[in-house]
């Protein structure tokens, strides 16, 4: 198995530590997977997560100048490795004004994606920093995990307000209660809830605006339904905090679909990324 | 003792106060003629911080501790105090603040009521006094021997701070690895880590980015990054340079800032590579300052060093100026109690013998100029880098370009260390030295590099002997042999230098 990387331009090395920057913030431990054209962070629905999972998938070739794979074997060319994104996030923290960035996968005490960053000097030689970031290697057994999950069932889908406003708003909610209950319907509008023995606190959103998925099978069930029904999810506020906080890709918009209390779903799109993270109703 | 600070050195003298917090839990304040010295070491004696703020940094300065003129007989109090960082920090907790509102600082201490006085005239009339209660206590001090250092860098405050930055805030313990041609930093981790779970980090620079580099013996210390921290904040803010000098693994480091007006030592013991000892034990384990630096209680005896040189054109034609100085056995165990001893501003008095062991590190093989080098290794042993008037020559360092006599010396750009300094007669000087493989020896110096002066061309200061009777030559291109930075060279500096003809 080899791996080689080699990113060259600034802007798309911002861009990629922004991208690993939000991954950090969403999940201590994911796994990194690799292909030949594109970069997966993957966190699948285990019980230790609380049932959150999260896909995020990049486009190789618009982040990478050279990029090299030779996966576990011919036919599968793709390798899989659990990796912890804080590690790498730190690692890219101090490349903002790097020459270029390698990554490799190497062996040396043990599995370890190293970054070397060639950063300017006063001399003619530049510095080089080293960063080697212990991976585990998964085994091919185990990759059926590892599926891009399907878009949900959706009964409303939504687009959020901006991020920022909502996170402000959950913040402060989170002071009071643990969970929150966000409900919205096809009329653009959307309210978080919180509800304890003493206060309930709601906030409204209104026109916000619901994408149209074209031809979907479940949009023809939905079309049925009075525009005006609120579908509702009761969640772990905590969770999606650290959703709403952690992001630093500010996509123009973002995407809730609601389950109608079993899952959040919410989709970022951007132009070379896209990151789709689950949230399930608390039971 | 009574002192006045102005305007932006009151800011200065808060920023030196954070750099100490890092280190101890106690600040020293001590008085002396040659400024105003505020130390502190950590617990575990790991550490010892230094700033020494020259009376120039101060509007007024004044050592006296007592205001009735002393009787005939009387010996001036020789005060000493210890505060607590936990009661000085508050006070210059927010530099931001005191650079907009504080005038002046006026600092005394009032024996009296046994305290310190830090008064604060700010704007709009407003005086902030704080009373610190202090203790008195012994003086605390170093010994260092920085000239005995073989490995010297010297490097910008800023890229040093370009370094550390990558390494996470909580990171303990940094590795500085060096070779003639290679410096790195990475982390390090202790034994019991999990290495399969941890970052390692290493950044590799090349000598060039640095104002001075001179690397006698390749080494690798490691050292509590933590405690450096405080000064390398410190010489960002005032764009101070920062030398670093080190030996082999065990020995102390001492990262230093000079400048006209104040002076910082940091000494930081490092790990003992158990490597290299078979004797230790496994676990790698800290050298305590006590251990690693001479600790005496006895006051410093001048060395033969300082006569005139008349005197010694008369005592020595072809001996050496080898200077033995009675060196006391180290204690195994001291207390806390215990008084580290003077000076760690160029002190004079070293185990010049042990020094020179651990310098050298590798195994003499042949070598083949004109002095033997068992001959080398005898005069060697005890002889201290000579004194000659007040200026002292530092073990310098310098690169052989080649040789214009031969074949013994070969082409290589090896660095050759400044063993021995011998005065003989006619204004000849013989330097012995070696570079940990071959010795080699040169007749006749360049006059700058022995004067003090520091030489700033890029061309040598070594010149070939106009014979070829003795070998020789070669070009220092960059690395003169370095001086002493004693504030007596200072003064010295502007006086011609003194010459070394002694007819």
């Amino acid at each position: 198995m080899r791996f080689r990387a080699k990113m060259i331009d600034i802007g798309c090395l911002n861009h990629f530590t922004r991208v690993v920057n939000t991954i950090s913030k969403l999940t201590k431990t994911c796994t990194l997977g690799l292909t030949t054209d594109k970069l997966y962070f993957i966190l699948s629905d285990k019980v230790a997560n609380g049932g959150v999972s999260m896909w995020c998938e990049l486009s190789q070739g618009t982040f990478f100048d050279e990029f090299q794979l030779e996966g576990v074997s011919t036919e599968h060319n793709e390798i899989y490795m659990d990796l912890a994104a804080e590690n790498l996030s730190r690692a890219l923290k101090t490349a903002h004004n790097a020459k270029s960035l390698k990554i490799k996968l190497t062996n040396k005490h043990c599995p370890c994606i190293t970054v070397a960053v060639e950063l300017p000097s006063l001399s003619r030689v530049s510095r080089v920093v080293t960063h080697d970031i212990p991976v585990g290697v998964i085994p091919k057994k185990l990759w059926n995990d590892f599926k891009e999950p399907s878009v949900p069932d959706f009964d409303v889908s939504i687009y959020l307000p901006p991020l920022k406003t909502m996170k402000n708003v959950v913040e402060r909610m989170k002071n009071l209660s643990n969970f929150l209950v966000l409900e919205a319907n096809l009329n653009g509008e959307m309210n978080l809830k919180i509800e304890t023995d003493l206060v309930s606190v709601t906030t409204h959103f209104k026109d916000l605006g619901n994408p149209s998925w074209g031809d979907n099978g479940s949009q023809d069930s939905t079309q049925d339904r009075d525009p005006e029904t609120m579908m509702d999810v009761k969640v772990d506020i905590r969770k999606l905090l650290q959703f709403l906080a952690g992001q630093q890709v500010n996509p123009s918009k973002v995407i809730c679909n609601i389950v109608n209390k079993r899952i959040v779903h919410f989709i970022l799109l951007d132009e070379d990324v896209s990151l789709q993270y689950f949230i399930p109703a608390h039971a | 003792m009574k002192c006045v600070l102005a305007g932006s050195n009151v800011k200065a003298f808060g920023k030196a106060i954070h750099a100490l917090s890092r280190v101890g839990e106690d600040l020293w304040l001590d008085p002396l003629e040659k400024g105003l010295a505020v130390r502190s070491v950590n617990s575990s004696r790991s550490a010892y911080a230094c700033f020494l703020f020259s009376p120039l940094f101060f509007q007024h300065y004044s050592k006296v501790t007592t205001q009735q003129p002393l009787d005939e007989g009387d010996v001036e109090p020789v005060l000493k105090c210890k505060l607590t960082m936990k009661s000085v920090l508050p006070i210059f907790r927010c530099l931001a603040t005191i650079e907009r509102n504080v005038e002046r600082c006026k600092i005394f201490i009032n024996f009296r009521d046994s305290h310190v006085v830090f008064q604060f005239s700010c704007r709009h009339g407003i005086t902030k006094t704080h009373n610190l209660g202090f203790q008195e206590c012994e003086s605390l001090q170093a010994v260092f021997p920085r000239d005995m250092c073989p490995n010297v860098l010297k490097a910008q405050a800023r890229l040093l701070g370009d370094v550390v930055m990558h390494f996470p805030v909580w990171q303990e313990e940094i590795t500085l690895a060096v070779t003639p041609v290679k410096v790195s930093f990475r982390n390090y981790f202790e034994e019991e880590t999990d290495l399969t779970k941890v970052m390692h980090t290493e950044i590799s620079l090349n000598p060039d980015e640095f104002d001075y580099f001179q690397v006698g013996v390749d080494s690798e210390i490691t050292f509590c990054l933590k405690e450096l921290r405080g000064l390398l904040s410190f010489a960002e803010s005032t764009g101070l340079a920062v030398s670093i000098h080190f030996g082999t693994s065990g020995k102390p480091v001492a990262f230093s800032i000079d400048d006209m007006v104040l002076e910082a030592n940091f000494v930081l013991a490092t790990l003992i590579d158990t490597e290299s000892q078979a004797a230790s034990p496994k676990r790698p384990h800290r050298g305590t300052l006590l251990q690693s630096l001479a600790v005496m209680t006895q006051p410093t005896v001048p060395l033969a060093g300082e006569m005139e040189l008349a005197e010694l054109a008369r005592t020595g034609h072809e001996g050496s100026i080898a200077m033995e100085t009675s060196i006391p056995e180290l204690p195994q165990a001291l207390d806390r109690e215990a008084e580290l001893v003077i000076s760690s501003q160029g002190s004079a008095i070293f185990n010049g013998k042990a020094a020179r062991e651990s310098v050298i590190a590798c195994h003499w093989s042949e070598y083949g100029v004109g002095v033997h080098m068992d001959q080398i290794q005898e005069e060697a042993v005890g002889v201290v880098p000579a004194t000659i008037g007040h200026n002292k020559v530092r073990t310098g360092c310098f690169y052989n370009h080649g040789s214009s006599h031969g074949d013994t010396i070969k082409q290589q750009d090896h660095p050759y260390f400044v063993n021995q300094v011998q005065l003989l007669r006619r204004g000849w000087t013989k330097v012995l030295c070696w570079n940990g493989v071959r010795g080699i020896q040169v007749s006749r110096l360049c006059l700058k590099g022995f004067s003090g002066v520091p030489c700033s061309s890029t061309h040598c200061c070594w010149r070939s002997p106009p014979s070829s009777v003795e070998r020789m030559p070669w070009c220092c291109p960059a690395w003169c042999v370095p001086v002493t930075t004693r504030r007596s060279w200072r003064k010295e500096r502007r006086s011609p230098a003194r010459t070394l003809s002694l007819s």
